[in-house]
């Protein structure tokens, strides 16, 4: 798959994530790791970068072992680009499902 | 393990035009990822894999930072040569009156500049860079200190020689000699000419098919080849030095030839030739034989053999580049034949800036 393309879909996923709840660097990387067949490196520098679009802001928060954990939480800009994501992805996918396979192709 | 790893993430982004607030920031969230790494269990290793190497970790990231561009070391010393080399020139010229050949310092501009550049890259052309001017230098010192020109322009054939030798080719010793054998042939030929014996001192050149065919991996091949030329050549000085028929014994290099033609190693191919391209091949080996048996001329007339390539090069070559194309063949021609005939090898080797001047008046831009 493209790679800017692929990192297109990351940073929507990331987004949807630290929307649903805050969650922590490791955490992020972990959980799409999981679901996604993505090269783990490429999730924090997105993650950053989202930070310093203003999409999430950080907070720390202490813990039994080493340094704090840097949360990630959504703001007021994020949700809104949250909800601009869905919407062309839900339009994108529609548009593939039709070429695919027709109106009501399911996957 | 995990300082080390931090510690090249630092070291990286150090490339990148980012503040040290950021690049502490990014670093503390690789410790603190490093750490929930561990936690989970992962190995140093496992945590370097999933988070990335350093290098692999500063490239994603460096795509929000643009790159620093720092001077390498040795820049600065490249920078300044041309001011030192100044500097030197005229303390070398008003206090010790040696403005000739002080001016050669400039040449250390160009050499320290490729020793910096290549040398932190350790290109192994080092050398074969540096040779010009090792040549231009050598020529230029013996020459005007001890006025020996000619033959020391010879030296300028320590550009293909270092070039073949430090080229890194894993073949045979025997190929790389094969490769070496024309500039020994015509280093050797240069200076037996200076002894006045440019005749028999041309037999030189039979050095290069005598090694060449042992490249071959046909034994009986080689040993037959190289009794032909030993044979002629034996001939050869026999009728010179017997009978003074230095002019017909010529004929005797026919038995190698003839051989070659019979074993079909040598193909005489002319195809490819237009008429005038044959009748300047042939009019130009009549002529080096007649005026060499006639006049002596072997050691200036072989000069000819330029016409061949030079007279291609008008036939071939688009009409914009002739000028350019033959401009070595002409600048030779003058260097040797103002040195050869007036001896004045001290300034004919100016010939050659002839290349690089017409190359920039008749070249595009």
């Amino acid at each position: 798959m493209n790679t800017q393309f692929k990192k297109g879909i990351i940073e929507m996923c990331v987004i949807h994530m630290i929307n649903d709840k805050d969650m922590y660097g490791f955490e992020v990387i972990d959980s799409l790791s999981k679901e996604i067949d993505v090269n783990e490196n490429t999730i924090y520098p997105i993650l950053r970068r989202l930070t310093d679009q203003g999409y999430f802001e950080t907070y720390s928060e202490a813990t039994n072992v080493g340094a704090p954990r840097k949360y990630y939480r959504i703001t007021a800009k994020g949700s809104v680009k949250k909800v601009e994501y869905q919407k062309e992805w839900d339009k994108f996918l529609k548009g593939v499902y039709r070429i695919l396979g027709g109106e009501n192709h399911e996957v | 393990m995990k300082s080390d790893y931090l510690n090249a993430i630092k070291q990286l982004l150090n490339n990148y035009r980012i503040n040290s607030v950021e690049k502490d920031d990014i670093v503390n969230d690789y410790d603190r990822m490093y750490d929930d790494g561990l936690a989970k269990g992962m190995s140093d290793e496992d945590v370097v894999a999933f988070l990335g190497t350093p290098e692999k970790v500063v490239i994603d990231l460096s795509e929000n930072y643009r790159e620093v561009k720092k001077p390498k070391n040795g820049e600065k010393l490249i920078a300044i040569m041309p001011f030192v080399s100044l500097i030197v020139f005229f303390v070398l010229g008003y206090y010790f009156s040696l403005w000739h050949p002080g001016w050669m310092v400039f040449l250390s501009i160009p050499v320290v500049a490729i020793i910096v550049e290549m040398g932190q890259k350790k290109d192994r052309n080092i050398l074969t860079a540096l040779s010009p001017f090792i040549s231009v230098l050598t020529y230029l010192l013996i020459g005007f200190i001890a006025g020996i020109w000619h033959p020391t322009w010879l030296v300028f054939l320590l550009t293909p020689i270092v070039a073949i030798v430090t080229s890194g080719y894993q073949g045979k010793p025997i190929e790389t000699l094969t490769a070496l054998s024309p500039f020994v042939a015509v280093i050797v030929f240069f200076i037996l000419g200076q002894y006045n014996y440019w005749h028999p001192g041309w037999l030189v050149f039979f050095i290069i098919p005598m090694l060449g065919i042992l490249n071959s991996k046909t034994i009986w091949k080689i040993l037959v080849y190289e009794l032909a030329f030993l044979i002629a050549i034996g001939l050869y000085f026999f009728l010179g030095y017997m009978y003074g028929e230095w002019g017909f014994g010529l004929l005797v290099f026919l038995i190698p030839f003839v051989l070659g033609l019979a074993l079909n190693d040598i193909n005489l191919v002319f195809d490819g030739m237009t008429v005038g391209e044959k009748i300047v091949l042939l009019a130009t080996i009549a002529i080096y034989l007649i005026l060499g048996f006639l006049f002596n001329s072997w050691g200036y007339m072989w000069l000819i053999f330029f016409l061949i390539p030079v007279y291609s090069i008008f036939l071939h070559s688009p009409k914009s580049g002739i000028i350019i194309a033959i401009s070595p063949f002409v600048s030779f021609a003058i260097f040797y034949y103002l040195g050869y005939f007036l001896d004045l090898w001290n300034i004919s080797w100016m010939a050659f800036l002839l290349i690089p001047i017409t190359a920039i008046i008749v070249g595009k831009k």
